[in-house]
């Protein structure tokens, strides 16, 4: 059991960082499903820091930098020269396998997949008083960083998206950009660096995947994580916690397979889990229940305002 | 610029006269000879597939005189047909290709030209055409080989089979996988895994990892690069790997006992030879371990970093496989091809 929980922690992060850029991006109002080309620039940028310098900082900043590259690409693409946002992303999608199996195959001379003794994994963390709780200690300890900062991420982005100015300010970006510019909020500096910190967010992903995962880059090696993550938003309905929430789901459903697959579960069928997971979250967004749920809960903080007064 | 557009088209016909004229000639010379025409559709020097397969043409020119050959590499799947049309055009008397990126222009290409005979190692697809073989790897045996050394060196009495796909050809290699293991210990348990993905090394480790958290201390794949994952699970965690497609030993030399191979050289050498003898016939042919086809090539490397006891039953498991394989290629013992789940 302990271990199941384990390895979702570990599935799960991947997913979880490239969703809470993509939700930076959904809350500035940018449609952005460029998620998934983003991850495999950072996977594979991540990857050649790691070659060229032999050190974690450099990596994890070369993923950093092709993230916050490609996203400022891709807001302005969307935003200045009003590129159609889906056919943009399917476009950054298709170029990153593209460019990435490119490079690969021109720096190290291997079209399939690399991985050398120059390269080696992001370290893990031990802490002794942690590991020796019973069950907590497997399921928390002894992972790689990224997959601390991600949880530490959700906290902040929690806090920033609606405790701070800057936040409301971009949760107003997003939901009504006129107004904001009324109010007198740049709309399109938001934008901007919304998309630059959620592209460095799926560089990060893309990195944790690469060498804190596996220690390896190969090609199109996000395999549709991207993709997870962008549904991980829509099911999180952009919330931070909602989101971490999904990404967990995601995790626990691809971790569980292996297991259930003995208990004669076809494998399969578990497989289509986080599928079903996504199609059952587009229903339930159409359908506005969430809108509904939401609704109720301000018209009662509403009322009992009104009582107040 | 009517004129000269009239010059120039006399000058192509003439041109393409006198190529006819050449072609002629040369077919001339060397009618007696069998024209055969190796199409890679990656690159040479890939000390894989290509250059086993160009090895073993160079091999077959060498030993029958009465057959000459070539070799283009089509390295962009835009070529492939073309590629293949210009020498069917040509006239050669066999065109042998590979992998199932090549299927489409094959198809296309073989029912435009019936008279030219079209070999194609493991496209994973079926030809409904006279004048195409298929050459696949009757790879479960190779799968039995490494169930007996799995079940040789597992301490836990519990050995893993992690696969890409519920696909009946790998579920054939599960069952000699399982077959081969039984006949070191009838108890043998064997956890089998699907990832769903052949090319997804994230997902192969968390595969290794679950697998091994089930008891599982040796791990075979059929997984093609999702494998990687689970040799780097392997390393990590301290279990053996057995792996597929091509040999991991460098990769990982403290974990790899050995890997399953399809050989597509001796395949392609004795495809040449069948049909220099005249033996070419359309039906699927399954290169076998009699004909080396396929094999499991155990790890030179692990043995150093073997413990006095690991190292005498890893030494038992070759002899054991030795002996296997002297048995299968005899005929004494049938491996036999069987897809049920």
């Amino acid at each position: 059991m302990a271990d199941i929980l384990s390895g979702t922690l570990r599935t799960a992060t991947p997913i979880l960082l490239a969703a809470l850029g993509g939700l930076l991006c959904e809350k500035a109002g940018v449609f952005n499903i460029a998620l998934e080309g983003m991850m495999l620039f950072g996977a594979f940028f991540g990857v050649w820091g790691m070659y060229l310098s032999q050190s974690v900082p450099v990596a994890i900043l070369f993923a950093l930098a092709i993230g916050a590259f490609m996203g400022l690409a891709y807001v302005l693409l969307v935003e200045k020269m009003h590129a159609n946002a889906t056919i943009a992303s399917i476009g950054v999608n298709a170029f990153a396998v593209g460019i990435t199996t490119y490079m690969m195959k021109v720096i190290f001379g291997d079209a399939g997949s690399v991985g050398s003794e120059g390269i080696f994994g992001l370290p893990k963390i031990d802490i002794e008083f942690i590991g020796d709780i019973p069950f907590l200690g497997t399921v928390i300890n002894g992972h790689t960083i990224l997959v601390y900062v991600s949880l530490v991420l959700v906290a902040l982005l929690s806090y920033f998206l609606f405790h701070t100015h800057t936040g409301i300010n971009l949760r107003a970006v997003g939901e009504k950009p006129a107004a904001a510019a009324a109010a007198g909020v740049p709309v399109a500096k938001y934008r901007v660096l919304a998309c630059v910190a959620g592209g460095m967010l799926c560089g990060l992903a893309g990195v944790h995947l690469s060498l804190g995962h596996v220690t390896l880059f190969s090609e199109n090696m996000t395999a549709g994580r991207g993709f997870f993550a962008y549904t991980a938003v829509v099911f999180g309905q952009a919330n931070p916690i909602g989101v971490m929430i999904a990404s967990l789901v995601f995790g626990l459903a691809e971790t569980v397979t292996y297991r259930v697959q003995q208990i004669g579960v076809p494998g399969p069928l578990v497989l289509t889990v986080p599928y079903i997971i996504t199609i059952i979250a587009l229903v339930v967004r159409s359908c506005g229940l969430f809108e509904k749920i939401n609704r109720y809960r301000f018209s009662r903080q509403a009322r009992k305002l009104a009582k107040k007064i | 610029m009517k004129k000269l557009l009239a010059i120039l088209m006399v000058m192509a016909l003439v041109l393409g006269m006198a190529a006819g004229c050449a072609k002629t000639e040369e077919g001339e010379q060397t009618e007696d000879k069998l024209q055969i025409v190796l199409v890679c559709p990656q690159k040479l020097g890939d000390a894989g597939p290509m250059d086993d397969m160009n090895q073993n043409l160079q091999k077959a020119a060498a030993e029958f005189d009465n057959i000459e050959t070539a070799v283009y590499e089509a390295t962009e799947a835009a070529q492939y047909e073309e590629v293949l049309r210009t020498y069917a055009r040509d006239g050669v008397d066999m065109i042998v290709t590979s992998m199932p990126a090549m299927v489409q222009a094959v198809k296309t290409v073989a029912a435009e030209y019936p008279d030219v005979l079209f070999t194609i190692l493991f496209p994973l697809d079926s030809f409904d055409l006279p004048n195409v073989k298929v050459v696949d790897f009757a790879i479960w045996e190779a799968y039995y080989l490494a169930g007996i050394m799995a079940a040789s060196m597992s301490e836990s009495g519990t050995i893993g089979h992690c696969i890409g796909a519920e696909q009946s050809a790998l579920l054939a290699n599960y069952n000699a996988y399982m077959a081969g293991a039984m006949t070191v210990n009838p108890d043998i348990n064997v956890v089998r895994v699907n990832t769903n993905t052949f090319d997804d090394p994230a997902k192969g480790k968390d595969a290794g990892i679950s697998m091994a958290g089930q008891g599982c201390d040796v791990i075979q794949t059929d997984l093609a690069s999702t494998a990687l994952g689970v040799i780097e699970a392997g390393e990590e965690l301290g279990f053996f790997v057995m792996a597929d497609s091509s040999e991991h030993h460098e990769v990982s030399p403290t974990t790899i006992l050995g890997d399953t191979l399809c050989k597509y050289g001796p395949a392609l050498y004795s495809a040449v030879s069948s049909f220099v003898n005249g033996e070419w016939n359309n039906e699927t042919h399954y290169s076998s371990l009699s004909e080396g086809g396929v094999g499991l090539s155990i790890s030179p490397l692990i043995s150093e970093y073997l413990s006095e006891e690991q190292k005498a039953k890893f030494d038992a498991a070759v002899a054991l496989i030795e002996d296997a394989s002297e048995k299968i290629i005899s005929g004494e013992l049938v491996v036999e091809y069987n897809p049920n789940p």
